[in-house]
């Protein structure tokens, strides 16, 4: 799937981790259960080194019927700093009608919010969406630009890497032409091979696709 | 300065009543020691190092040519000060962002409620908007520059790519 865009179907939890009494330290599971991006604006993880992700209670604990869910985690979600920060208590007065944010494991997030990423706007297609988009001002200019350049950023790198694979291809066709010596060869193909080892590495920090560590248990 | 206070410094003694008599005030003029009647500090407490911020003694100074530490650099002290004093603020900005959150949820609420007021809670909300964005960008600083020097990585991975076709005929 790619970066910013919300998943087609609902998702269905494939971690259990044990019954933990600090909610913060379920945020491993949860970033491995989310693929390291923030369940509301999607935003990788490893976009930039230091971003601040929390454990956002879905059900808000600072809802006394609620506060019985703060480490349980079903209730628990992986999200960006401000996207937690502007959630806050939000939880519908009438729980019948909503509106909700919506959230990958109760809701099919497509139906609700989309992605252009012409515009880098997330664009609403419900009441559900409509709310979720506004409450977490997913459409804040600096966001728009943000994706936007993400994207561009992207797309750059991707056309990189297939230029530098096609320059190892041809390194090697001069190599077996005797065009070039071994020793030019073995240095060029180094450095060719380290630009796209850095190349992928970038792109994969960007569009979020960098593997996670394994959970320490 | 009001009438009652220029009395009060002018008159050489005002008498106060304290409720159980009268007490002379003495004037600034009189509470002044003159210059000769004080004493010399560092004839007083000795030699000893004035900027010392541990818990040594005194008369232990620190060997400015054998420290290690960074010309310009602070002390120990003086960073925990600042971080002390840091501390606060953060946690009130923190909780004043919170609280902004916390009001933006309720007047949204308000809001698909409708009614009379509803042009007004828009436009609380409106402020609220910026202010939540004043105080929590929704893009930081890091992000933008992590995103900047991808692009500068990007163009020097270009250009070698560029120079090594060049120099190799590829």
């Amino acid at each position: 799937m790619s970066v910013f865009h919300y998943p087609k179907t609902k998702h269905t939890r494939f971690l259990s981790p044990r019954q933990f009494r600090m909610y913060r330290s379920y945020k491993r599971y949860l970033q491995t259960e989310f693929s390291r991006v923030c369940v509301y604006c999607r935003q990788p993880d490893s976009s930039a080194p230091s971003l601040i992700y929390h454990v956002d209670h879905y059900r808000p604990k600072s809802i006394a019927k609620f506060s019985h869910l703060s480490c349980t985690y079903s209730n628990l979600y992986y999200a960006c700093a401000n996207c937690n920060v502007r959630k806050s208590t939000d939880w519908p007065a009438d729980e019948s009608k909503g509106p909700y944010v919506v959230n990958p494991c109760d809701h099919e997030m497509m139906k609700h919010l989309r992605f252009d990423p012409t515009t880098g706007k997330v664009e609403a297609l419900s009441n559900f969406g409509a709310h979720t988009e506004t409450l977490l001002q997913l459409n804040d200019d600096a966001r728009v630009k943000y994706r936007l350049g993400t994207l561009k950023t992207i797309e750059l790198y991707q056309r990189e890497i297939s230029e530098l694979e096609m320059q190892s291809k041809k390194l090697k066709i001069k190599l077996r032409n005797n065009e070039v010596t071994q020793a030019q060869f073995d240095s060029a193909i180094q450095d060719i091979n380290a630009d796209i080892n850095l190349a992928k590495e970038t792109l994969q920090s960007h569009d979020g696709t960098l593997p996670i560590p394994p959970i320490k248990k | 300065m009001s009438l009652y206070a220029t009395q009060f410094f002018t008159q050489p003694s005002p008498q106060l009543w304290n409720g159980s008599g009268w007490f002379e005030m003495k004037t600034r003029e009189s509470r002044r020691t003159p210059l000769h009647e004080t004493h010399s500090v560092t004839g007083y407490v000795g030699v000893f190092d004035m900027l010392s911020t541990g818990t040594e003694s005194l008369t232990e100074t620190i060997d400015l040519e054998s420290s290690s530490d960074v010309a310009g650099a602070p002390t120990r002290a003086i960073e925990e000060s600042v971080a002390e004093l840091n501390q606060p603020s953060i946690d009130h900005h923190k909780f004043e962002t919170e609280r902004i959150a916390r009001q933006r949820v309720t007047l949204l609420a308000a809001s698909y409620v409708g009614g009379d007021e509803r042009q007004e809670i828009v436009a609380r909300l409106e402020i609220l908007n910026q202010r939540l964005l004043h105080r929590s960008p929704c893009i930081t600083v890091e992000q933008v520059t992590a995103l900047e020097k991808a692009d500068d990585q990007l163009s020097r991975i270009r250009a070698a790519r560029e120079e090594r076709a060049r120099l190799l005929g590829l």
